[in-house]
């Protein structure tokens, strides 16, 4: 990195850091460090729960998703929209009129203690893992493209941000991810600008959208479905999944995870929250088909100049070290051949799509163009995979997935001094604004689930905002603590993703219970949960079914072991 | 259920979900 875009780094994340300190000042109590007094509006609470889901692996995987897998994954969002409507008619009411603190206060009205707790806790411990691998994640591709130290990185990427959600609690999480999510947007803007500025002069914008679409990469609708293939439930990202699966998942996230419930919870007042809640329902969809149209269009880009066989670096350098360095030399110089007939194959499609003369047509037909660069990207993929297996044997610990480093590396290598500081920096600030929203929903719900309800009783509001306070910092410790922790252990990262989905199901059939079941009681459901929780797992285990399917699965399960068990809810002491 | 004065609000969350879905279908046809 050049002198000015360490300026243009280190100026960005000091003002943010500085704009939280100021928005801290206010009352000292509970509820302002927490709910910031009822104040917030739509727009605030809109923009907070962007910058709290959207953390950098979105702004780091998604481009690099659609680069490989092309923009199906944008399916995954549609199941949000409708989410966001139950969750006004059924959630935000109640959380309302109850006026709770956490979600989770709620199940105590509706069950009792022990299943306040049980959701709490199971809320913690997911949450806690998964903070720490969201600062861990960023980290490492940032160490490994810019040889940073790892645990210096993880430092910067999750201590500076403690500064300000340990004085200013909600309303400076809020308030400084407005600042962030505008400096992200500005950045991705520039960003994708510049892709495609860099492309050769008789490549457009739209060229470059047919060749990236001729070439699969914007298959936004997968409809296509084969249920006779066993290996359709392990399908992540068809129409289907996204719209089902993504519902519950949208719904268990947004509805029971503290995260996001505290951000929505800040509302001046019912009417408020659902707004913020219906207009991230109408935006997320095309903000993560902008997000992944980029990918499209650096995978455009990557056709028309080389492009590395493999896109982490570090690794790269890593097998070259040893034995196998010849090996993957000869590879790698095959897949450079590849991509200089990929060039050609690429400069007569457009050439085949821009002219309307028969004759040129004739010699320079779309359909036969298409064919040939897709069959040369075919057989480049072919070396690319054999490069990768020579990258495990090499090491069996590599990580011979390079999605989440193909967006950065495209800017370290391509993008102007200074642009490249600005999107370094929107890298950490996307991760700061969902870390800070995280640790401060760790901090209200051991300060209210557990320690104000159960451990320390009837204290006064200025004890339990200094406890607020301090356990804001220990989280702030606990998530560093995994960061540093997760880098001796690649897999993690996967592990802990999916720990989310383990235990999203089960959490949201809980409250789908406490919504919709009225007649069930607290001996039920809470033996339901912990039976769908094991299932739930086994399910994992056997891996026979997409992640993204678990949420309903143990949605269901819960509410149907629930029915099962009613008549636990009968007998005597229960 | 408590759909509050936000009926029309929700229903032009799910057109716009339906018109998204409609749009990126014909995006995909279109440049394929």
């Amino acid at each position: 990195m050049s002198i000015l875009d360490w300026c243009v780094l280190i100026i960005t994340l000091l003002a943010v850091v500085a704009y939280g300190i100021y928005k801290s000042k206010g009352e000292k109590n509970l509820e302002h460090y927490f709910k910031s007094g009822n104040s917030m509006s739509w727009l605030l609470v809109l923009i907070s729960i962007m910058g709290t889901q959207a953390s950098a692996i979105t702004f780091l995987s998604a481009p690099g998703q659609a680069y490989t897998d092309g923009m199906r994954f944008v399916q995954y969002y549609f199941g949000l929209p409708l989410a966001m409507v139950v969750l006004c008619v059924t959630f935000v009411p109640i959380f309302h009129k109850l006026k709770v603190y956490t979600a989770y206060e709620f199940l105590e009205q509706r069950f009792d203690l022990r299943t306040r707790a049980l959701t709490s806790v199971l809320f913690l411990i997911q949450r806690g893992l998964s903070t720490g691998i969201s600062i861990y994640a960023p980290s490492i591709i940032l160490s490994s493209l810019l040889g940073w130290n790892i645990y210096y990185t993880n430092l910067v990427m999750g201590g500076l941000l403690i500064i300000y959600t340990v004085s200013g609690g909600t309303r400076a999480v809020a308030y400084t991810q407005m600042q962030q999510l505008f400096i992200v947007f500005t950045g991705m803007f520039l960003a994708a600008y510049m892709v495609v500025r860099l492309l050769p002069g008789d490549i457009g914008f739209i060229d470059a959208l047919h060749v990236a679409g001729k070439m699969g990469k914007l298959n936004v609708i997968e409809t296509k479905i084969d249920v006779t293939d066993a290996a359709w439930w392990k399908d992540k990202y068809n129409i289907w999944s996204g719209l089902i699966g993504g519902f519950f998942l949208a719904l268990s996230y947004f509805g029971t995870d503290q995260s996001q419930v505290g951000r929505y919870l800040t509302a001046k007042d019912m009417h408020e929250s659902r707004l913020g809640l219906l207009m991230n329902g109408l935006v997320k969809v095309p903000m993560q088909f902008l997000i992944l149209l980029i990918g499209s269009l650096v995978f455009v880009f990557y056709l028309c100049y080389k492009a590395p066989v493999f896109f982490n670096q570090k690794e790269t350098e890593k097998v070259l070290a040893t034995p196998y360095a010849g090996e993957f030399s000869a590879l790698s110089s095959r897949y450079d051949s590849l991509s200089a007939v990929k060039q050609q194959h690429a400069q007569k499609l457009v050439k085949a799509i821009h002219t309307q003369d028969p004759a040129i047509k004739s010699i320079y037909d779309t359909e036969s163009c298409k064919e040939d660069l897709r069959k040369t990207e075919a057989a480049a993929q072919q070396v690319r995979k054999e490069a990768l297996a020579v990258i495990k044997h090499a090491d069996k610990t590599a990580d011979t997935n390079d999605t989440n480093y193909i967006f950065l590396y495209f800017v370290v290598q391509n993008l102007p001094r200074g642009l490249v500081g600005l999107l370094i920096a929107v890298i950490f600030l996307a991760a700061w604004g969902s870390i800070a929203a995280a640790l401060n929903s760790l901090a209200s719900t051991t300060v209210i689930d557990l320690y104000k309800r159960i451990w320390v009783k009837e204290r006064d509001d200025r004890h339990y905002w200094r406890a607020s306070r301090w356990f804001t910092f220990a989280w702030g410790l606990f998530c560093i603590a995994v960061a540093m922790f997760a880098s001796k252990l690649g897999s993690l990262i996967e592990a802990v993703n999916i720990l989310g989905s383990l235990f999203y199901g089960t959490m949201l059939g809980i409250f789908m219970v406490a919504f919709y079941m009225k007649k069930i009681g607290s001996r039920s459901v809470f033996w339901s949960a912990l039976i769908s929780e094991a299932l739930v797992i086994g399910i994992y285990r056997a891996d026979i079914i997409s992640f993204l399917w678990l949420n309903v699965i143990g949605c269901l399960l819960v509410m149907l072991l629930a029915v099962a068990l009613k008549g636990l809810d009968r007998v005597k002491g229960a | 259920m408590n759909t509050g004065n936000h009926k029309r609000l929700y229903i032009l969350v799910i057109a716009f979900l339906f018109i998204e879905i409609v749009f990126f279908y014909l995006f995909t046809q279109y440049f394929s």
